[in-house]
């Protein structure tokens, strides 16, 4: 048996630190050096901000500044009426915690139909847990900067964020608004004057952390949102955009769920080492057409570089015009990896690719399982009903002299069952039309089509090497104008759970049974080209790849 | 790290492995509500038990505890309906912190929106750890409806896995291509 320090031992020593300095959280983890404060907004009176006498209000906490290792915190179970407003910071070694106390549900923010329910200004090495922010106007949760400084280390996790309905980001003729917002340089909310400072495109968000936050019901745009560049009241953004140096960086977002927004689920803009991973979005872009500021993605992001998206479950989105998809790799963005991730029942496809204005370079697109995307046909175009573009399972798109440079896709499922204009496997639906492409790769992936378009616009599947794919047409025979020479063609792929495109990461669905033609018939799709890899495992149970001396088909590795 | 708790920690005991009978327990729950979980009485049940550091902090490398929560949560809303029966435990000495008290594991339940259906429960002496033999976290185990070890994860479980595990004990097939959870 180990030697423990008995609980009542524990007990009295917290209690006696507590009596002393308050230098203790509650909150279960360790505390840092500093002060705890404590915001208790159902008392009574408005005390000290200590255990004893805690603030009541948030009129008294905004005023008040905190220091490295400081801690403040609400009591659980009791809600605080207004707006949060907090700028103080911590250091690297002694963040600033802002908090809860005490045992029960997460104490509240409620916004109370302001502009913001928090606000974070200027901080940097702050972590915000363990809250629910609700009923706010235009931003549930803002993390902005009216400096011209990067903002560093800034953790938000344990957070439950809702309601935030009363806005209208098409006034604002911006993204930078929902529910978990990231921008810089804000032009300052709420009467939409230009903040105080005179910006150099210095203030970007430096190593941020997302975490077990879930964020849902918005009028306004995003739901879990980080526009990376300062904005200043201009589009000079846009010009600046592909500059790294004022980008934002080392972005994460995990474990977290995103829902029933009117635009984006969760995306990342103009950032560098950036990763969404192990995150669910459902019902983004639920805004009524027409469009106005933009056309949503489920988990995207834009003008980035060195990004990760995996292990994400995207489904159900929507969008006021085009788009409406699961994933998105967007133009621009350089060094992308979608993996291991889960997409279906979008309105239009489960991943895209674009280009435009240049090229979008070294994206990859493997271990994903594809199924049932391209729900919705039409859209509205000018108040004229047209057909929805990318109603397929892999959109590719490049316009304004926009090219997709070595775009590979590799080792996915996809399952069609679209009924769509574009519907098939893969489509390019932009304006003038025409993908252009070089370098691309399609090889090793699984394709089972309820419908005869198995390929969807032949063409843009061509515009690519492709081989070792296995394509199953479930009503019939399908005939490929361009067959491959390793490809296998109409041979039931023998996988479990064939259809599967409901709600729920595919566990056993999609994956090989014994004997599949899948097995063993693939190749190294990486080989020959400059830094592509296969990557490490496969998208079910990290079965490395290749296993049994041949890679599989698909997104399983069986054997 | 190691813990405060893990001085004096005895001669490794072998941990039970699958296929044979789990070491029965019976806990208070970390709730507002009082009770216990006795693993005795979900006989007739499969058990999903985990062993998480509940405490876990937010890290860019995805604390694997916190990335298991989430498949946990999912394995228990796909199959609770079907029988499962699913309990948190709190282990403190394998994750080289101290013990967190009932409160901080209330408020990991609330943290977590984990459903009222998810027992969570603590280990203070570790006696619970010893007994399976925990040595990292997450530690995973499925006990069948007898009482028995069906599967063991030593480490980080992938959805699949645990999925693939779970099925047969509930009584549902691998092959249906029926609809699932709510994300996860």
């Amino acid at each position: 048996m180990a030697i423990r320090w008995p609980r009542t031992l524990i007990l009295f020593a917290v209690s006696a630190v507590l009596a002393g300095s308050f230098s203790l959280t509650f909150a279960g983890r360790a505390a840092a050096a500093g002060t705890a404060y404590y915001v208790n907004c159902a008392a009574a009176a408005n005390g000290d901000g200590s255990l004893a006498s805690p603030w009541n209000n948030l009129g008294t906490v905004n005023g008040k500044a905190f220091g490295p290792g400081d801690s403040l915190l609400f009591d659980r179970g009791t809600t605080c009426s207004g707006s949060f407003v907090f700028s103080s910071s911590g250091t690297s070694s002694s963040p600033i915690t802002i908090g809860a106390y005490g045992a029960g549900p997460l104490p509240a923010i409620d916004g109370t139909g302001q502009n913001r329910a928090v606000k974070l200004l200027d901080t940097s090495y702050v972590t915000m847990q363990d809250l629910e922010v609700k009923n706010s106007r235009v931003w549930g949760v803002l993390v902005t900067t009216d400096h011209d400084a990067p903002a560093v280390g800034i953790t938000l996790q344990n957070l439950a964020v809702h309601h935030v309905t009363g806005g209208d980001y098409t006034a604002m003729n911006a993204k930078w608004t929902g529910l978990v917002v990231f921008a810089p340089g804000m032009i300052v909310e709420p009467d939409m004057t230009k903040a105080s400072g005179t910006y150099t495109r210095n203030s970007y968000f430096s190593n941020v952390l997302v975490d077990n936050v879930t964020a849902y019901d918005t009028t306004l745009w995003g739901g879990i949102f980080v526009w990376g560049v300062q904005i200043d009241q201009d589009t000079r953004w846009r010009r600046d955009s592909q500059n790294q140096a004022i980008q934002s960086r080392n972005i994460t977002i995990q474990n977290s769920t995103v829902h029933d927004t009117y635009g984006d689920g969760i995306a990342i803009y103009m950032s560098h080492e950036g990763t969404i991973q192990d995150s669910v979005v459902y019902r983004s872009g639920m805004q009524p057409p027409p469009v106005t500021t933009g056309t949503p993605v489920g988990l995207w992001w834009w003008t980035s570089e060195n990004m990760v998206g995996q292990g994400n479950e995207s489904y159900d989105n929507h969008s006021p015009g085009v788009d409406g998809g699961g994933y998105d790799i967007d133009y621009g963005s350089a060094n992308s990896t979608m993996q291991y991730n889960y997409g279906h029942a979008n309105s239009t496809y489960c991943t895209s690719v674009f280009g435009s204005g240049g090229p979008t370079t070294n994206s990859i697109v493997r271990y994903n399982v594809c199924a049932g995307d391209g729900t919705v046909h039409t859209y509205l175009k000018s108040g004229v009903v047209t057909a929805m573009p990318g109603d397929s399972e892999i959109y590719l798109c490049t316009w304004n002299g926009g090219k997709l440079v070595n775009t590979w896709i590799y080792s996915n499922t996809f399952y069609i069952n679209s009924t769509g204009q574009t519907a098939g496997l893969i489509s390019d639906g932009c304006s003038g039309g025409g993908d252009h492409e070089s370098g691309g790769i399609f090889k090793n992936n699984l394709v089972t089509s309820a419908i005869p378009n198995v390929l969807g616009d032949v063409s843009v599947l061509n515009s690519r090497a492709r081989d070792y794919n296995l394509y199953f047409y479930t009503g019939g025979t399908f005939t490929d104008p361009n067959p491959e020479p390793h490809g296998i063609y109409n041979t039931d792929p023998l996988v479990n759970g064939l259809g599967y495109d409901g709600a729920g990461r595919p566990a056993t669905q999609w994956t090989l049974q014994p004997g599949s033609p899948a097995i063993n018939n693939g190749t190294n799709a990486c080989a020959g080209l400059t830094g592509c890899t296969t990557g490490t495992h496969d998208f079910f149970d990290n079965q490395p790849v290749p296993l049994g001396g041949a890679f599989d088909i698909g997104a399983d590795e069986a054997g | 790290m190691v813990g405060l708790r893990s001085l004096g920690r005895g001669p490794a005991m072998r941990p039970p492995v699958a296929q044979h009978p789990a070491p029965l327990f019976t806990r208070p729950l970390a709730s507002l509500k009082a009770g216990t979980f006795s693993l005795g009485s979900q006989r007739g049940h499969p058990v999903l038990l985990s062993f998480l550091n509940t405490q876990a902090e937010a890290t860019a490398a995805n604390d694997p505890s916190r990335a298991e929560i989430v498949f946990i949560k999912s394995m228990d809303t796909q199959n609770r309906r079907y029988g499962l029966r699913t309990v948190i435990v709190d282990a403190a000495d394998a994750a080289g912190t101290s013990p967190p008290g009932r409160d901080a594991l209330v408020n990991f339940t609330f943290d977590w929106a984990l459903d009222p259906s998810i027992a969570v429960v603590g280990d203070e002496d570790g006696s619970l750890e010893e007994a399976y033999g925990v040595t990292k976290t997450p530690t995973t185990l499925l006990i069948d409806k007898r009482g028995i070890i069906s599967r063991r994860w030593d480490g980080f479980a992938l959805a699949a896995q645990l999925d693939f595990a779970i099925r047969p004990l509930v009584g549902r097939s691998i092959v249906e291509p029926g609809s699932g959870s709510n994300g996860g």
